[in-house]
């Protein structure tokens, strides 16, 4: 079952991900992209990440994207506009140089006595990847500091520029 | 249960794809929706390596987490240049915002 699960979504995932960059209409592509999140957040929960799964979506498809998607509707580009975005010369090489480098690292990865050997999951407790454990790391426990707190702070300090860098940009006059 | 292989190889086609898209791209938003492919690609790994090597930690969640929260001040700061460059030059391709080589 869980190997049915993996194939179905890692498809889907590759698929709706590969559309994303192909198809020309910005708005559609946007759709597909939220399309393949919901995929990534189903191996989420394969990989006992709860709590990642429900981030993935809310933050991802939920504020990220959406955010894509009122910025393509304030350009308002016509048809004409983005359809001239065509293949060249150019393109063909960087496609077969792209296969070529994910084919070779694919096939390091596949094979028997590759890097990452074929270990298979351990149970885990429940409370790997909960919201107690993402606390605990996050914001540490009864007086002690957590592991991940000073980096949690500086991620803070970058929302905030980047808040008001946003602000700063969008003005009429720069 | 799937062996780490699959989920760490299903990472790399995912970020070659994104890689990809930045590169036969001319569209500015679709190069920055490859971007987040990529970044995509990268906590799929890392939930993955988690799951599998160090389950006594929470490390590698944690990271995704931060790089979810990365990902979402490098986009609102990436569209707030795009809408002030497309109210300048009216285009959002990036063969016809050359002007810094030329």
């Amino acid at each position: 079952m869980e190997t049915f699960l993996f194939y179905f979504l890692g498809i889907g995932l590759l698929t709706t991900a590969g559309t994303a960059i192909v198809l020309k209409n910005p708005m559609h592509s946007i759709i597909s992209m939220i399309v393949s999140f919901f995929f990534i957040s189903g191996l989420y929960l394969l990989l006992s990440a709860p709590f990642l799964a429900v981030i993935q979506i809310m933050v991802y498809a939920g504020a990220i994207l959406v955010l894509f998607l009122f910025v393509i509707m304030l350009f308002d580009l016509q048809k004409s506009e983005y359809q001239k975005d065509k293949f060249t010369k150019f393109d063909i090489v960087s496609i077969l140089l792209v296969g070529f480098g994910a084919s070779k690292l694919v096939a390091l990865v596949v094979t028997s006595n590759s890097v990452v050997n074929f270990s298979k999951a351990q149970s885990v407790s429940n409370d790997f990847g909960s919201v107690k454990a993402f606390a605990y790391s996050l914001f540490g426990a009864s007086g002690v500091i957590g592991q991940h707190s000073f980096v949690f702070e500086v991620i803070s300090v970058l929302l905030l520029a980047a808040i008001i860098s946003a602000v700063v940009l969008a003005k009429k006059r720069l | 249960m799937v062996s780490l292989n699959l989920f760490i190889a299903l990472g790399i086609v995912l970020f070659f794809i994104g890689l990809l898209g930045v590169l036969i791209r001319r569209n500015i938003i679709i190069i920055m929706i490859s971007i987040e492919i990529m970044l995509n690609a990268i906590n799929i790994m890392l939930v993955a390596f988690n799951r599998y090597k160090f389950i006594e930690n929470n490390d590698g969640l944690t990271y995704s987490f931060f790089i979810i929260a990365v990902a979402a001040a490098e986009a609102s700061v990436g569209l707030a240049i795009l809408i002030a460059v497309y109210r300048k030059r009216k285009t959002v391709f990036v063969n016809k915002l050359n002007t810094m080589s030329n």
